[in-house]
């Protein structure tokens, strides 16, 4: 296994099998109605990465099960991916160098993120597409 | 001169007891009156009382008790057998008469005429013939009619009813009972002269054959023609029976197209909710990580600042050294060598350091993302506004179709394919009939011509045997009489029309407003209608509503010039219904003209052309108003206009 996140890596990152047929099912689920339905598992879990790094909620992945990333990740996604595990390691530049470990703090963020948006949608029983949320947050920033 | 001298009607639809006493002299009388308060009824009790028949239209708001229940409704609560009673007093130039039609409830009416006999009314023993010799029900049309009915009297199969009529004003049916009778005596006196020849009389025999075959031809046509009339009838009918389902095949395709609308709709719909959750799930993650990104950046910049990023080519120099065994002096070097410890150390050192090459990537990619952001919000807002403005329209058309289907479920649509397959067979089978006309009208001409040789054998062959001398002479002179008879028909019946043609173009002028426009209007030999407009023949369908009442006005009193009934009383209800305000100032003008020998009674809304016209051109005491029975909600009662 490469060491690094390099151009053809990773291909797949891995999240708690328990979260992905507990959660990921109903998001991407044609019917839900949710933005997410029919979009890609992979990138669910990078979405719910950042939403689990943001609101701090890292979940350890017990029993591991791959979700394939169909496209190469973009340059920008690469840039995501180490600005969390930076932030997330108070920036020592050295963790960057062993994938495996950048990987992990992704996935335990993603294992996170999935939860709440599971919990937000669905348990919470709110209608809120995320449409609103991420309008919300753009004109806070702008 | 027919001269209406009195009209009594009694608990006759709207009209609980009401009379009237028409000066006895000729002249416009006017009744006028809100609408609902019973002006075609005032028509519908005369033709009711003449004919038995109430052929007027009424509003439903003016009929407040059922069509055949004619029974005045106030006083239906009263007494539910009371009598209905019309009466109408006229009096010709010798006698005076009384037509009274009287009705109870369930039982057949009765009709009697009086004749005034001194001081006394005296039961004429044949009503009937009275008032055919007075007021036939086969003219009644054109003395009695409605403004409103006017332009329907260029309907389907007028052609026959127009004939019938015109021959019927012109005494023409008196010619033709002589023409019939002098025939039947012909007939003898033939065969009186053929007597005791049996060469002539097996040929008088034929001739006689081949006229009885005309005879029958001709009236196989008329049937055929009545057919043919029927057809049209019958074809106007399906055809505003299409016209209706005409409507829910609009609605039909409308539907059709609201579906293909929606799919399309839909399918926009769905590329916008895509790029939509695409950008939602592809970019959101940038702008939730916004705050973590700016704090990247500016780690970076700090990095840089202080010169702990190496650019990575140091890395892979070293790399590269290593590879090819050269030490950095440029001297070979071996693996054992110690310059290649060295160098595997430094690079110990500098490579986790490489990946932070792409961290200066990384900076620029953050800038760029940053400044992406307020795009991306304004593409999100867009979509989302563009998407609103799909919905709502999807959700129009959804409604819009929702209404349709409503209606839809009133339509039984394989009706629409019978009407029209039954219009096709309907043209066929005037097509066929037409054809049938033809072939008769052939073999009509051909028995004539039989018949005409076959006369000229039997002369040649009586010369010859010299026989029956005086029955011959007898006969010859019939035949000439009866030959001049039916050619003053012809005449006459050519004059008629030909008059009627005149009459009708010339009053039709004078009424309509753009004379321009029409150049000739006569009648063909079968009395069907020939307009000609600027030199091009238009169908009789293709009139307006103004143009053909302004045509059935013109007509009427060309019918009435000839007939004649020229001195028939004329009532005539809502004259102004439907006219453009061009000609209704010409049909008020010439108005006065209208009646120079009889009584005429116009039945109008107190519209203020009217009241103006009364004012100026009507003397006081024969203008009428009909008003609200104070004491009867449903009654009418008529006064004198300037009481």
């Amino acid at each position: 296994m490469p060491n690094e996140i390099d151009e053809n890596y990773p291909q797949f990152i891995r999240i708690d099998e328990n979260i992905k047929d507990k959660c990921l099912k109903d998001l991407i689920d044609k019917n839900s109605g949710t933005c997410f339905s029919g979009q890609e598992q992979g990138q669910i879990c990078l979405l719910a990465a950042t939403i689990g790094f943001v609101n701090k909620k890292k979940k350890k992945t017990n029993k591991p099960t791959d979700i394939r990333l169909y496209r190469t990740l973009s340059k920008e996604y690469k840039m995501l991916i180490r600005a969390i595990v930076l932030a997330d390691c108070n920036y020592d530049y050295n963790v960057l160098s062993d994938g495996t470990k950048v990987l992990k703090i992704i996935e335990e963020y993603s294992n996170g993120g999935l939860q709440l948006l599971h919990e937000k949608i669905y348990d919470k029983g709110l209608d809120l597409s995320i449409e609103d949320d991420i309008i919300k947050l753009l004109n806070k920033i702008q | 001169m027919i001269q209406v001298k009195r009209i009594y009607i009694k608990n006759f639809k709207r009209f609980r007891e009401v009379e009237i006493k028409p000066e006895a002299k000729p002249g416009l009388f006017i009744f006028i009156g809100k609408s609902y308060l019973g002006k075609s009824n005032f028509l519908n009790a005369i033709c009711w009382c003449l004919y038995e028949e109430t052929p007027f239209k009424q509003s439903i708001e003016e009929d407040s008790s059922p069509n055949d229940d004619i029974l005045n409704v106030d006083v239906a609560k009263e007494k539910e057998f009371a009598e209905v009673i019309v009466e109408i007093h006229v009096s010709d130039n010798n006698n005076e008469y009384k037509f009274v039609r009287s009705i109870i409830k369930t039982q057949d009416s009765k009709f009697n005429v009086y004749r005034l006999s001194g001081s006394d009314w005296k039961l004429v023993p044949n009503p009937e013939i009275i008032r055919e010799m007075l007021l036939p029900k086969s003219l009644r049309k054109y003395f009695i009619f409605a403004g409103e009915n006017l332009e329907r009297l260029y309907s389907a199969g007028f052609e026959k009813e127009l004939r019938e009529g015109v021959q019927k004003v012109s005494d023409i049916v008196v010619l033709d009972r002589a023409i019939d009778h002098l025939y039947s005596v012909l007939i003898e006196a033939r065969r009186d002269a053929g007597r005791d020849n049996p060469e002539i009389d097996s040929m008088i025999n034929i001739k006689e054959k081949l006229d009885l075959e005309i005879i029958e031809a001709k009236k196989k046509q008329e049937k055929i023609k009545d057919e043919v009339n029927d057809l049209k009838k019958i074809r106007i009918e399906y055809k505003e029976e299409q016209k209706k389902y005409e409507k829910y095949k609009n609605l039909f395709e409308r539907r059709d197209w609201i579906d293909r609308e929606t799919t399309k709709i839909e399918s926009m719909e769905d590329k916008i909710r895509n790029r939509i959750n695409y950008l939602l799930t592809e970019k959101t993650p940038f702008v939730y990580l916004r705050k973590a990104l700016e704090e990247l950046h500016s780690h970076i910049s700090h990095e840089e600042k202080t010169g702990k990023l190496p650019p990575d080519i140091e890395a892979d120099f070293i790399k590269e050294l290593i590879k090819n065994g050269i030490c950095i002096c440029g001297r070979k070097i071996s693996k054992s060598d110690k310059s290649t410890d060295i160098l595997n150390k430094l690079l110990l050192e500098y490579e986790p350091a490489s990946h932070r090459v792409s961290l200066l990537e990384d900076k620029y990619i953050i800038s760029s993302i940053i400044r992406d952001q307020s795009e991306l919000k304004k593409e999100l807002l867009n979509l989302i506004g563009e998407r609103g403005g799909i919905v709502a329209e999807k959700n129009d058309l959804d409604r819009e179709k929702k209404e349709i289907q409503e209606k839809l479920k009133n339509s039984n649509f394989t009706q629409v394919s019978n009407i029209e397959k039954a219009l096709e067979d309907l043209e066929n089978k005037i097509e066929d009939h037409s054809l049938r006309i033809g072939y008769l009208e052939e073999q009509i001409n051909r028995n004539k011509n039989q018949s005409n040789e076959l006369d000229d054998k039997i002369k040649k062959a009586e010369v010859m045997t010299k026989k029956n001398e005086k029955a011959i002479k007898i006969r010859n002179f019939l035949e000439d009489l009866y030959k001049s008879l039916v050619y003053v028909r012809e005449r006459i019946t050519d004059r008629v029309r030909r008059a009627l043609s005149f009459n009708t173009e010339k009053y039709f002028r004078e009424l309509f407003w753009d004379q321009e426009e029409f150049e000739k209007i006569e009648f063909t030999e079968d009395y069907g209608l020939n307009v000609k407009e600027r030199g091009i023949d238009r169908p009789k369908t293709e009139f307006s509503m103004g143009e053909g009442k302004v045509l059935g006005l013109a007509t009427m009193r060309a019918i009435a010039e000839i007939s004649g009934f020229s001195e028939v009383p004329i009532f005539f209800d809502a004259p102004l219904s439907n006219l453009g305000a061009e000609i209704k100032d010409n049909f008020l003008k010439i108005m006065p003209d209208l009646a120079p020998n009889k009584q005429i009674f116009i039945f109008s809304l107190d519209d203020n052309e009217m009241l103006e016209f009364i004012k100026t051109s009507i003397p006081k005491n024969r203008v009428y108003k009909l008003k609200k029975d104070p004491k009867n909600k449903h009654s009418t009662i008529i006064e004198k206009y300037y009481a």
